[in-house]
């Protein structure tokens, strides 16, 4: 078992006085709630906190090269073959959540919990099975165990993508989480800070071969094992007067291949680990999943804050999804972090976006079988807003049935199917954003950001 | 001359009222209290300022921030840099500590006042009722003369001097600053005085309901009828409790009653120092001596004979009513009416716009409308260049944080205000003007969202001013939902 620590990395005083001083750094109260879930992580974290803003500064200024039809991979499956049975995963996972009597905030803490737990135990069975089909293709490489290894990469990357939206605890990031947040999920998945030449970097260099713990978050996770699964081509995304690029240009096809398969290999092996590592977090019995069970101090405080951060987790699909995916593919968006799609070389990024509205139905309407279990929704039919709960549903349908109908890259995508496309996803986000979430929310689901602060 | 004796003695009737009013307000009285509310007032900003440093507040309000909402006619207040920023806190925190003691009270105090109102200026989005409130009594404290008595100032002057310090001010600061506080209570008492509030229980209905999990209060807010009691009870406080203090007989249980009322909110409400500043203040209402009745009651039960606070009152007196001095007392008098008369007509100005206030917001500021609506939204701007036909969408969270996000969706002039800053900041040199529409879905006090603004008007071309915002849609005409409370 993980053991996850709610200790404090600093005490209070030690180290603030400066900051308050001078105003550098966090706030004492801000800091004081940072939490120590395993220290090499944290070390990692630390070392990558500028990197997605020099990331987004990068793609900001200029959008990264286009993969041309030449770079992609040959013989491109047909939407049945890229069609993902994610069944098979679940089928050795606790019993999957079932509603019981009435509503209260504490059933649904414990229900969102149990969600968690159901999820991830199906992505630590995929990463699993990622990494062994990794691995068969590095001692074995060819055809049939390349299509495993992708195969594998798909079935893990949509439930990854299910994932995405429960962000909440030491997998969210600490804008979301202000409590528990460390980020966590950006090693599994750090999209939009993806970059195809630290990938390469580490190809040249071979870093990896001394360990993958201090990798950028860039270069690993399930971004970085699209790449080096897909991608065929011998061409480098780094700058062409760099000196990697020069090196990276100097290696035979050959020893190219040879290298992307043992860096696959490492990947996956240290993506099945974070897998496991995040599962224990949410595991029942873990200091974190008691704390937030509970929801007493020293965790969220309150049941009710403890849902105003999980619930703060849906405005995924408001930025990420409706601006940042979305946005950019209709071209409405002009000022995304990252200008590329997601899981670009597997064609993937009409997969995630379904498979986001699919985690957003998990969180919003409970976990188990067609939507049953305890979710937010239940909540607002017990606080006599069910208007509001039909009104989130109907969007929320319209929205994956035509998420449902594109086609699995949103590059292949038509203009009108992504407009419609956007505007569905639009409509379930001004309804998330405003009437659920925020001040006016009947719940009182505070944006997290705005509790520390004094209303009246 | 037919006209001239009527308005002759017009003016001799304004002239003889004008200087018994001014007689009235010359007239001295113990300035215990003024001492008493001085150095609570100062200990309460001292604790705040230092809330604001400690829980990150000045980063997070006035540094991260890459726009800053302007109010009309203060455009040209900025943010300062960080160090600079951390410094007006800590200079802010030692004003407070130096009034609280009255040490350089002169210069202390006004620097206090005028660094509130610098803070207060900085961003419309971190307006709150009790930042206001204490601007204005951090103003009052530095005009008044507050240190006669209990400073460290009187001390030395004594030490210095060899004489005995005046312990009494005239009675025109004790008018005003329980004008001051009698204005906030019936603000708030008005701006209860709606439907919502009186007929729905809302928004205290949606705002009780997620403190169900507190120990005794819990189970009692579970009952449905407790957020229509509570709505009622709290319009009765504030509108009555300033009359139940200004009469000496019912003063001490009202100020109990107050006590308990500002208790519950800051249990039930994250309203921070508000109760406290208000608890504090309500205290000018007692006789001008309380602070020695209350330390003679003190020792008495401490089984004291003699304290260091002379616990006799000052005597009340009647200062001379001609010379220079008095002259400048009338034009200090006319200039202290002027603002109460100011105080008293700004939480009636919403009544110049038609249609329902806590919509349009049009007179929400500088009103007193604590606490009463819940409200929120999602903005988006769809802009469109001159010279193309395409139109593209942008995120407030290009300029906003969170936080500012969240308070301009439900107010029509900041997303006015951001509006005119996208223009300004997407136009080009040599292109065409910019539009700009925005995309609102508001809801308010637990009804379905409904646009705040027209979808189609261009917003780049609106002024903001003191006219009627046509721009601003139609509130919504439906009465509030009933929000059962849920476990």
């Amino acid at each position: 078992m993980v053991v996850f620590k709610s200790t404090d990395l600093r005490a209070p005083g030690v180290g603030s006085a400066r900051s308050l001083l001078l105003g550098w750094g966090r706030g004492a109260r801000g800091s004081s709630r940072r939490i120590l879930p395993l220290l090499a992580f944290a070390v990692i974290v630390a070392c990558e906190t500028d990197e997605p803003k020099e990331r987004f500064t990068a793609l900001a200024q200029s959008p990264a090269p286009a993969v041309t039809d030449a770079q992609l991979p040959s013989g491109d499956l047909g939407a049945d073959e890229l069609a993902v049975d994610l069944s098979p995963l679940f089928a050795g996972c606790p019993t999957q959540p079932v509603a019981a009597g009435d509503f209260t905030r504490a059933k649904l803490l414990n229900g969102t919990l149990a969600c968690m737990r159901f999820q991830y135990c199906a992505f630590v069975s995929a990463s699993q099975a990622l990494d062994e089909a990794v691995t068969v293709l590095r001692s074995t490489p060819d055809v049939t165990n390349l299509a495993s290894a992708r195969a594998a990469f798909r079935a893990a990357f949509e439930l990854w993508s299910e994932i995405e939206t429960m962000q909440f605890g030491p997998v969210a990031a600490t804008t979301l989480d202000t409590y528990f947040g460390a980020a966590l999920r950006d090693f599994v998945y750090a999209w939009p800070a993806t970059s195809r030449c630290r990938v390469e970097e580490q190809l040249v260099t071979e870093g990896y071969t001394q360990g993958t713990d201090l990798l950028w978050v860039s270069a690993r996770g399930l971004s970085a094992l699209d790449y080096l699964l897909f991608y065929e081509g011998t061409d480098t995304g780094c700058a062409p007067s760099s000196d990697t690029a020069a090196r990276f240009a100097a290696l035979s096809s050959e020893e190219l291949a040879l290298r992307k398969r043992a860096f696959a290999q490492a990947l996956a092996h240290d993506l099945a680990q974070r897998a496991a590592m995040l599962a224990a977090v949410y595991a029942s019995g873990s200091a974190f999943a008691e704390g937030f069970a509970t929801a007493g101090a020293p965790g969220y405080g309150s049941e009710q804050e403890a849902l105003n951060v999980v619930a703060f987790g849906l405005t995924y699909i408001d930025k990420e999804l409706k601006d940042w995916k979305l946005g950019v593919a209709t071209g409405l968006v002009l000022d995304a972090p990252s200008s590329e799609f997601e899981a670009r070389f597997a064609g993937l990024s009409g997969r995630a976006v379904e498979a986001n509205l699919r985690g957003f139905g998990k969180l919003y309407e409970g976990c188990g079988a067609e939507g049953e279990a305890i979710g937010f929704d239940d909540w607002l039919v017990s606080a006599n807003h069910s208007d509001l709960d039909d009104s989130v549903q109907a969007a929320f349908q319209s929205a994956l049935t035509l998420a449902q109908a594109l086609p699995a890259d949103l590059g292949a995508a038509s203009s009108s199917q992504l407009l419609a496309m956007h505007e569905a996803v639009r409509a379930l986000a001004v309804l998330l954003k405003a009437e659920l979430l925020g001040a006016g929310s009947p719940l009182q689901l505070m944006l997290p950001t705005t509790i520390e602060g004094d209303t009246d | 001359m037919y006209h001239g004796r009527p308005v002759a003695s017009l003016r001799s009737a304004l002239s003889s009222t004008w200087q018994r009013y001014a007689h009235c307000a010359r007239r001295e009285v113990d300035a215990a209290w003024l001492a008493a509310f001085r150095m609570l007032f100062g200990v309460t900003l001292a604790v705040s300022m230092l809330r604001f440093l400690f829980y990150g507040w000045v980063d997070r309000l006035y540094l991260q921030p890459r726009f800053h909402f302007k109010y009309w006619g203060f455009e040209f207040v900025q943010v300062l840099p960080g160090p600079w920023m951390y410094g007006v806190f800590w200079g802010l925190f030692g004003c407070a500590c130096c009034v609280a003691v009255g040490l350089c009270y002169r210069i202390a105090a006004p620097l206090l006042a005028l660094g509130l109102c610098y803070v207060q200026l900085i961003d419309v989005a971190t307006y709150l009722n009790h930042y206001y409130l204490a601007a204005l009594l951090a103003l009052l404290l530095a005009v008044a003369p507050a240190a006669r008595m209990l400073a460290v100032d009187a001390c030395i002057s004594r030490w210095l001097f060899r004489r005995a310090g005046q312990e009494s001010v005239p009675v025109l600061y004790l008018w005003i600053f329980r004008l001051q506080v009698g204005v906030v209570y019936f603000g708030a008492a008005l701006a209860k005085l709606q439907g919502d509030w009186l007929l729905y229980a809302q928004p205290l209905r949606i705002w009780l309901s997620e403190r169900t999990d507190l120990a005794v209060l819990g189970p009692l807010l579970m009952l449905p009828q407790a957020p229509l009691l509570l709505s009622w009870a709290g319009f009765l406080f504030d509108a009555t409790v300033v009359l139940f203090l200004l009469n000496a007989k019912t003063r001490l249980p009202a100020y109990c009653v107050l006590l308990v009322f500002h208790t519950l909110t800051r249990l039930l409400f994250p309203i921070g120092m508000f109760p406290v500043i208000m608890s504090v203040a309500a205290l000018v209402f007692f006789s001008p001596g309380y602070p020695r009745s209350l330390v003679r009651f003190v020792g008495r039960v401490m089984g004291r004979q003699e304290n260091k606070l002379r616990t006799e009152p000052a005597q009340e007196r009647s200062l001379g009513v001609h010379g220079r001095q008095f002259a400048g007392f009338q034009v200090w008098l006319a200039l202290l009416s002027l603002y109460g008369l100011l105080q008293v007509l700004l939480p009636l100005r919403h009544l110049a716009y038609p249609g329902n206030v806590l919509w349009h917001e049009q007179g929400m500021r500088f009103s007193w409308r604590v606490m009463v609506r819940a409200k929120g939204g999602s903005t988006e701007f769809r802009v469109r260049f001159a010279d193309s036909a395409d139109e593209f969408e942008v995120a407030p969270r290009r300029y906003l944080t969170p936080m500012q996000e969240a308070e301009m969706a439900g107010q029509p002039d900041l997303i006015l205000q951001l509006a005119h800053h996208i223009a300004k900041d997407l136009r080009r040199p040599g292109q065409g003007p910019v539009q700009v529409r925005a995309l609102t879905h508001v809801v308010l006090n637990g009804r379905r969202g409904v646009p705040l603004i027209d979808p189609s008007i261009d917003l780049s071309q609106i002024s903001d001013g003191f006219g009627r915002a046509s721009w601003v849609a139609p509130a919504p005409s439906v009465v509030p939902p009933y929000t059962r409370t849920v476990r």
